[in-house]
């Protein structure tokens, strides 16, 4: 009868024994000779993690009182797992937020004010792109660094271009010239324009164009059902019912759209940083960024967007995580150089050397730095973030998928979400 | 004679045919997931719809090991896997002994519970389990994964299915011989349920080595990385190389392909073990 | 009770601690909790505040929780019994002695191990209306379908892949099923002049029974949960056709910062999984032979 008991006794024993194989990390004691060691969260794929951890090995080169641990996932899961550990009540020192979740997480009081600190350090916020300042800003008050600040371009196929014969418009171009040209390009076999409907960036241009946006100036009260939009919304309907979009536009996510346009399935699409990365794989792909088109007296209708480096508001190294993000993404730190060596993304500071890094002028897209600059100064436009964005993004979206494939028009689809929008605003 | 003749073929006819097609669909979309982990990044995006790359990349296995502690991760997810299975087999054999065999007052209700419990999506419970294992001063380690893994209502559901399988007879006769409880379940039921052990070894295997929402939670540190992470991160941004992600997926399920071939034959065993009782 | 049955009782009660105790920390415990969390308001970074049957009364009038149910339903009810089927044809075709038999079995259980992504990756140019599946329908003189494009066939196409995705690990589990009968029924039936079907349908069929039972509940429950290949294949598009509970769940508490309202739909969505458990178990009796 003994084996009854080692029945029992014995996966018991092999799970506690297991437990203390495994259990490790035991709390670490503070000491004031030893270095702090901060957390640092973040997304990214190989590349660019490589490109933090030499940022993270330059830091500890450049001192010795604190040390970096990176937190990182894949950009997909990355705020989910970010808001369990924060729930959980843990949570890293210094995390990278977009800024689709920024007012979020600020209105929840996640991340620390940082206008005390940049006021002790004197540290000089004018080189920064007015635009990366002002989406870490959240009710006149700044709550981080910003990172990646950078547009949506409009990516212009040159070799479609010029196969079908149509000129590469001006910076000035507009709604009109835009349908023209599209309409052009899809005679044929072809399409004109290539779009996701991911987010509700890649349709906001051509609304802010036409004079419309998602919400008012407030960004109390949802706008997307009034003329301005709902027309934008129509024309867009329509070339996709012409065939200048292509069919599979609905569903289709980032990749595909690279697909289309280094194949010449497409002559346009909408693309950030990343992506001309990844069309610039393509052996021989030649191609242009620029503005979006502009509408009647709007120039402002390129999507433009950054992301924030800050402090959780719960840590209790503020001091060891202020001095890595000074090093990381203040204007004197060495991040910002080492970021433009990796090419992944053009400068947060109006700075020439910096363009000089990033911006090679024999690799396509060669116009990449006078197109930046000139949305920058010009035709840059930050989209009208708030608590609540993702959720109302995530009533739009499905509407816009509709209306492009004609199963409802414009109007009927923007009211019959307005009041559940306008619910989620008024929260 | 001729008729029966004809009636073998057909029925031979349809047999394979059936098995090969089947096996074709299964088999397309992963030949060209293999010839795309062969692909430069480039050509992934130039020529979507190719099987065969223009010019074989096996580079792109190196470069996996190059981009993340792959090895590492290889290493976390086999000993997660590991204890995890042992766990469960144990643990799930015992529970579906009591649930097939044991009479006890509540029986049909505490196995309804169980099965219960698998209808909770673990997203729900992502946050309570997170805080559980804070509470555990287990977060970013190994055993946390071994320990939300090792308990699956689904294993005591299916080897309670088939400890009813078992003739009655035997473990009478057991009885006869003097065996307790724990010895029939050791001696006489074990041994004659190992093609439903191995079956639930391998779905136990498939889950572990596949979970991601709790590892994604878990987990801080490179070191304590699993394979599904590796992956996560190998898409971690927009401009994701999915030649390289392809790789990786080769590399990361061959393990799992050759655990369950070599698995196979206990299939064929169990066919020689019934055909033996009454 | 009588001795023996203490015995048995006691007994019972040492075979099921080690599950138990596991259970009731990783399973029961966080239940418990996230049902308070669904009867909270909570914003995941501040404090839960109790709001008692809101998030419940909320549910009702929120067309989206309504639709996506829908589409769940749509999902599991054409997903079960389609892939029940080929998986059980396909196990007992697969349990007849042919040549190269450990050959199929082993490429048809291959998608199963796959990940989500790989197989959301390698299905969309397939699916696209310029991909391959289009481009052999027209070889052989037939329309295209717009696949992940059109609210009609976005979900049938979701099916399609899933069932494609998982024959084959309910294939493993009915070919376990199959070798527990004895191959002696086999042996007198065909003496008896029975042919293949009737073998089929008399001997297979009823003897695999706990087994198919087995497979009806896991790939329902299983099925009601869907969300990964949704997620990454069509985002629940095109215009929420695809858009399901477990993902509407996901999105309230991640993303939307409505952790208690997505508790609430979870709680919803395990009562209808249970209770249709439960109906399954009190049909069980009449079709399973144990």
């Amino acid at each position: 009868m003994r084996i009854r008991y080692l029945l029992f006794t014995i996966p018991l024993l092999v799970l506690a024994g297991a437990g203390l194989l495994f259990a490790g990390g035991a709390q670490e004691e503070a000491d004031p000779d030893e270095p702090v060691t901060i957390d640092y969260a973040f997304w990214g794929n190989p590349e660019a993690i490589g490109v933090e951890r030499d940022i993270i090995d330059a830091f500890h080169d450049y001192q010795d009182e604190v040390r970096v641990s990176p937190v990182v996932s894949g950009y997909g899961d990355y705020h989910a797992m970010l808001l369990t550990q924060l729930a959980g009540g843990t949570g890293p020192d210094v995390m990278r937020v977009d800024s689709y979740y920024f007012a979020d997480f600020l209105d929840l009081n996640a991340l620390r004010a940082i206008d005390d600190l940049v006021e002790r350090d004197n540290l000089d916020l004018s080189e920064y792109y007015a635009a990366g300042l002002e989406e870490n800003m959240y009710e006149g008050t700044l709550y981080g660094l910003p990172w990646a600040t950078a547009p949506l371009y409009m990516f212009i196929n040159l070799d479609v271009f010029e196969e079908r014969g149509v000129e590469v418009p001006d910076y000035d171009w507009n709604l009109e010239d835009f349908e023209r040209i599209a309409r052009q390009l899809s005679e044929g076999d072809g399409y004109g324009f290539g779009i996701q409907l991911g987010t509700v960036s890649t349709v906001l241009p051509f609304i802010w164009a036409n004079g419309g946006d998602m919400f008012d100036e407030s960004r109390d009260n949802f706008t997307m059902n009034e003329p301005e939009a709902v027309e934008a919304l129509d024309w867009l309907a329509g070339l996709y019912a012409d065939g200048v979009i292509p069919e599979d536009a609905i569903t289709a996510d980032a990749d595909a759209l690279t697909r289309w346009f280094v194949n010449g399935e497409i002559g346009m699409r909408m693309g950030s940083a990343a992506e001309i990365l990844s069309t610039q794989a393509v052996e021989g792909a030649r191609f242009e960024v620029m503005n979006m088109p502009t509408g009647d007296g709007i120039d402002n209708t390129t999507v433009y967007k950054s992301n924030i480096i800050g402090i959780n508001s719960r840590s209790d190294k503020v001091d060891a995580a202020w001095e890595f993000i000074k090093f990381l993404r203040g204007p004197d730190g060495l991040g910002e150089e080492l970021y433009m060596q990796a090419r992944r993304m053009a400068p947060t500071f109006d700075r020439q050397e910096l363009w000089g890094i990033y911006a090679d002028p024999d690799l396509y897209p060669r116009r990449v730095e006078e197109a930046s600059k000139l949305i920058a100064d010009r035709y840059g436009r930050l989209l009208p973030l708030r608590v609540g964005w993702l959720e109302v993004e995530s009533l739009v979206i499905p509407e816009l998928q509709g209306i492009l494939s004609g199963d409802v028009s414009a109007q009927e689809a923007m009211d019959g979400i307005a009041a559940d929008a306008q619910a989620v605003l008024d929260r | 004679m001729d008729s029966l003749a004809i009636r073998k073929f057909g029925s031979a006819l349809l047999l394979y045919s059936v098995a090969i097609l089947f096996t074709l669909i299964a088999l397309v979309p992963l030949a060209w997931a293999f010839g795309t982990s062969l692909k430069t990044y480039g050509e992934v995006f130039a020529r979507p719809y190719a099987f065969i790359p223009l010019e074989l990349q096996w580079d792109n296995y190196a470069a996996i090991f190059r981009a993340v502690p792959f090895a590492r991760y290889f290493v976390n997810t086999v000993l997660v896997s590991a204890f995890a299975c042992l766990f469960t087999l144990i643990t799930s054999a015992m529970s579906g002994y009591a649930f097939a065999r044991l009479k006890f007052p509540g029986r049909e209700t505490i196995f309804m519970l169980y099965l219960a419990l698998l209808i909770i999506p673990p997203q729900v419970i992502l946050i309570p389990n997170f805080i559980v294992m804070r509470e555990l001063g287990l977060l970013d380690t190994l055993t946390a994964l071994v320990l939300t893994r090792s308990f699956w209502p689904l294993g005591v559901f299916l080897l309670r299915q088939f400890f009813f399988g078992v003739p009655r007879e035997l473990e009478e006769a057991a009885i006869m011989d003097g065996y307790g409880y724990a010895r029939r379940f050791l001696f006489i039921i074990l041994p004659l349920a190992k093609p439903a052990l191995v079956t639930l070894f391998i779905l136990t295997l498939l889950l572990v080595w596949n979970d991601f929402l709790y590892p994604l939670v878990f987990i801080q540190s490179d070191a304590n990385r699993t394979l599904t992470l590796g992956l996560s991160i190998l898409q971690g941004d927009l401009d994701v190389q999915w030649n390289l992600v392809m790789a990786a997926v080769v590399l990361a399920i061959s393990p799992l392909v050759v655990i369950y071939l070599s698995l196979q034959r206990f299939f064929i065993e169990g066919i020689a073990l019934s055909g033996t009782k009454g | 009770m009588t001795r023996q049955a203490r015995i048995e009782f006691f007994a019972a009660i040492l075979f099921l601690l080690p599950n138990f105790i596991g259970f009731a920390m990783f399973l029961i415990g966080p239940a418990i909790g996230s049902f308070f969390i669904a009867l909270s308001e909570w914003r995941l970074l501040d404090e839960p505040t109790f709001v008692g049957l809101q998030n419940f009364r909320d549910l009702l009038g929120d067309s989206r929780f309504w639709t996506t149910l829908r589409n769940t339903a749509y999902f599991v009810f054409v997903r079960v019994p389609a892939n029940t089927v080929i998986s059980l044809l396909l196990a007992v075709f697969l349990n007849q002695k042919i040549k190269g038999r450990n050959v199929y079995r082993g490429i048809i259980f291959l998608p199963v191990v796959i990940s989500i992504v790989a197989v959301a990756v390698m299905w969309r140019p397939l699916v696209e209306s310029r991909g391959l599946l289009n481009y052999t329908l027209a070889a052989v003189g037939l329309s295209p379908i717009p696949w992940i494009t059109s609210t009609r066939y976005a979900m049938p196409t979701i099916i399609m892949i899933a069932v494609w995705k998982d024959i084959g690990y309910f294939m493993v589990i009915f070919l376990a099923g199959l070798q527990a009968i004895p191959s002696m029924y086999y042996e007198s039936a065909r003496i008896d002049g029975a042919s293949a079907v009737q073998q089929f349908r008399h001997i297979t069929l009823p003897l695999v029974s706990p087994t198919t039972f087995f497979v009806v509940v896991v790939m329902m429950i299983f099925s009601f949960q869907i969300f990964d290949l949704t997620t990454v294949l069509t985002g629940g598009g095109p215009r929420n056709a695809t858009n399901t509970l477990v993902m509407y769940i996901y999105q309230s508490g991640f993303q939307n910062f409505r952790m208690g309202y997505g508790s609430a739909i979870a709680f919803v969505l395990f009562l209808i999984v249970f209770s249709l458990t439960v109906v399954q178990k009190q049909l069980s009796s009449r079709w399973v032979h144990y």
